[in-house]
């Protein structure tokens, strides 16, 4: 992943799967609103937020990411009912094991963002950049063949 | 022949580090590796053998063996090749016969230049063994416990000190400046010779003159293993590796990975359409048993086995591949 | 007593093979000095059969492959296997008797206790046909893991050293009853989420995966930290899922046939509680 070069200072690379039908909606609703907000994540369009494998998630984080962010329908308004019950528990369990491992959990963000919530997309993504500017990069790759 | 006190061993392979990469037993948990010798790490002299075999200093188990730049066109490749000359401090007899067993696989009729590189480049210090492990059984091959060719410099345990045998003139010359080195008396080799004969007496020999692979002694173990890659990895004489090319299509930079591969997965054999002829589980641990102890034989001359006993101490379906030996030669 | 058990298990082996009521038996027999897996198919074999402090093997990792009617020897590790194994349709009850047995722990060939031994709550078999010996008194209280006081940053290096050992052989994989994939997400080339050729971030997505792949089906037999050459302390990581599964979703792997896969359920209430929980911890 190439690294966006801001005023001087880490900029996080975050890396973003939203679910068709309601964050991802929501993302272009930021967009067409003319919402401002940082450029750091890069949106990857998924069906449902079920469809986002924890494998997904763990190489986002090898080949460089800072944060994942995955954005979901609310519960009960899961386009395909109830992809988003299973992601939940998906992902609360892939917290705590990255967690275990040594990456902080707070590098993996699970939202649910409607459709009509394009401000409050870019406010996500306002926080969640910011909060990843003070945890510093993670360098995965990097601390693991190192051994630190 | 010199001798070399055994508080002095550390600090001849300090002075050896002035010159060169040594390679030498470190312990980690309680578990025994070789590794490149940097600051801070400890040397220890107190083991067996390591778990991992010292194979993986010769045939890595990742290996960029090239890069290639591709710019319209136009096409560059560049291999590197030349190592440094290293030493491998501590390398057990039976490893050092392995690294033979390695060599009449790469110096057929295609050599492997980057096995080569690194083999030619490095000095062994082999350490004889003076006790057997668990799990060794050196003597049915005859490739220990002790070392009268195949490394540089053959070190033996006397106790207080270590006998010192140079092999080859570079090995003499690696440590003819060192002032830790004292001659050795004849008591000091007669004591040495004694010791090694008293380890190889007390392990067990075969006549493998008639030797054939019983296959009735496979079955029950075929059923048994795991087909996990763990014997072939840290076999000292595995040598199957992959080869797969990878590319960056945005940067067009790329390039060649070689890598161990092993003869346990399944998809080793299996071919383009899904065709596998050895997709089976006793033909798979049959392959192996057979191109350890029939097919290396009658190929290279030499068997595949040395004998240092890694398999059978970590096989997790508890398989002994001296139990199938022993089955193949009483007949 | 070791030896009665030995006597029953023989008697019971060899009833079963005599009457025809199975093909097979499956237990542990010497070879040498080593306690290994054995397959036995007639009553006259029976013999063979050992049963000591040393009988470690999870035998559940054989059991999908053996397409006849099969006698098992089951400790309690075992035993929750075979119950997972047949939550996930991978075995017929009608073609398994199972052999319970409980279990004091086991020992290597150094007399060393396996650490998951030591720390296991489930010595008394869950499901079986028939029982030899008695049950004896379950641990009630679970170990403290050590690595939950270290920092993230400690947690990092710990699992970075770990791993740079690692040599890819799979042999946890391999040892895992659990693990009846025909295809491996670890091994798939199309697309490649982990390649041979890499470096140990690859070693550490494998791990990660593999752990994530065990959720809610991990019965903590330690057999992969077993079958480990290079010693990492695999159980770690393994049970700080099963602990994950036991806290956020109130199901313990390999107790109840009728329990569903935890990650193929929800539960609307409880889910949104814990959700705002992990939220609220990490602020």
């Amino acid at each position: 992943m190439e690294a966006i070069n801001g005023e001087g200072g880490f900029e996080p690379r975050i890396v973003g799967f939203l679910c068709n039908w309601c964050s991802y909606a929501g993302a272009d609703l930021a967009g067409t609103s003319r919402i401002e907000y940082p450029p750091n994540l890069r949106a990857i369009r998924v069906m449902c937020s079920s469809r986002v494998n924890p494998v997904f998630v763990l190489k986002a984080f090898q080949d460089g990411a800072d944060g994942v962010f995955i954005g979901g329908c609310h519960p009960q308004d899961c386009h395909y009912m109830d992809g988003n019950y299973y992601a939940r528990r998906r992902f609360m369990l892939l917290g705590r094991l990255i967690e275990y491992m040594g990456i902080n959990p707070e590098r993996l963000r699970v939202e649910w963002v409607s459709a009509s919530e394009g401000d409050r997309f870019a406010r996500i993504v306002r926080e969640f950049t910011s909060d990843l500017k003070m945890l510093g990069p993670l360098d995965l790759k990097k601390r693991v063949c190192d051994g630190i | 022949m010199k001798k070399i006190r055994r508080d002095d061993v550390v600090k001849l392979i300090n002075e050896l580090r002035k010159n060169y990469e040594v390679i030498a037993p470190v312990k980690l948990d309680g578990v025994v590796y070789f590794k490149s010798i940097g600051e801070g790490d400890v040397i220890t002299l107190d083991y067996v053998n390591s778990a991992v075999s010292p194979k993986e200093f010769f045939l890595p188990q990742r290996e960029r063996i090239l890069e290639f730049t591709e710019s319209g066109e136009k096409v560059t490749v560049r291999e590197d090749l030349k190592s440094k000359k290293r030493v491998f401090f501590g390398i057990r007899p039976c490893d050092v016969n392995a690294l033979l067993v390695l060599d009449s696989v790469a110096r057929e009729e295609f050599e492997d230049p980057y096995y080569l590189d690194r083999r030619d480049n490095t000095l062994l210090i082999s350490l004889e063994c003076i006790e057997p492990g668990d799990d060794c059984f050196c003597t049915v091959f005859n490739t220990g416990p002790s070392l009268d060719e195949g490394a540089d410099l053959v070190l033996t345990d006397l106790g207080d000190s270590y006998l010192v045998n140079s092999l080859t003139d570079e090995g003499r010359m690696l440590v003819s400046e060192s002032e830790l080195l004292k001659d050795a008396s004849k008591t000091d080799e007669q004591k040495a010779d004694k010791k090694i004969a008293e380890c190889a007496d007390s392990m067990e020999k075969l006549d493998l003159g008639n030797f054939s692979v019983d296959e009735e002694s496979i079955k029950e173990r075929a059923n048994r293993c795991l087909y996990c890659y763990s014997c072939t990895f840290i076999c000292p004489t595995c040598y199957c590796f992959d080869v797969v090319d990878r590319m960056d299509h945005y940067s067009g930079r790329g390039d060649r990975m070689r890598f161990w591969d092993s003869c346990m997965n399944p998809s080793f054999t299996e071919m383009a359409g899904n065709f596998n002829p050895r997709d089976g589980k006793a033909g798979r641990f049959m392959n192996r048993i057979k191109h350890k102890l029939e097919y290396m034989p009658s190929r290279h001359k030499v068997y595949g086995c040395v004998g240092c006993g890694r398999c059978i101490s970590n096989c997790p379906a508890g398989i002994s591949i001296l139990d199938i030996i022993r089955c193949g030669v009483s007949k | 007593m070791g030896s009665d058990i030995e006597d029953a298990l023989r008697g019971e082996a060899e009833k079963l093979l005599s009457k025809g009521d199975v093909d097979l038996v499956l237990g542990y027999c010497m070879e040498g000095d080593r306690v290994v897996p054995c397959f036995i198919s007639s009553a006259g074999e029976v013999k063979r059969l050992v049963w000591n402090n040393r009988c470690k093997n999870n035998l559940a990792v054989y059991l999908r492959d053996l397409k006849v009617r099969v006698a098992v020897v089951a400790k309690g590790c075992d035993s929750r296997a075979i119950l997972e194994l047949l939550k996930a349709k991978q075995l017929e009850r009608d073609d398994l008797v199972i052999l319970g047995v409980s279990c004091k722990g086991m020992v290597d060939r150094e007399g060393v206790e396996y650490r998951s031994c030591g720390i296991c709550l489930h010595r008394n078999p869950v499901i079986y046909d028939v029982l030899l010996g008695e049950l004896v008194k379950e641990k009630e209280v679970r170990d403290v893991d050590e690595l939950e006081s270290l920092s993230l940053g400690k947690r990092l290096e710990f699992w970075s050293k770990q791993f740079n050992k690692c040599i890819g052989c799979l042999a946890c994989r391999n040892a895992c009853p659990m693990c009846f994939c025909e295809e491996c997400v670890l091994e798939k080339k199309d697309p490649e989420w982990i390649t041979r050729a890499g470096d140990v971030s690859d070693i550490f997505l494998l791990h990660a995966i593999k752990a994530t792949h065990m959720a809610g089906r991990c019965i903590e037999c330690g057999e992969c930290e077993r079958a480990c050459p290079v010693d990492i302390p695999l159980m770690h990581l393994y049970s700080r899922v099963c602990r994950d599964v036991e806290e956020l979703f109130g199901v313990e792997s390999g107790m109840d046939q009728k329990d569903k896969p935890p990650l193929a359920v929800f539960d609307l209430e409880r889910d949104a509680m814990w959700e705002e929980n992990e939220k609220n911890k990490k602020r």
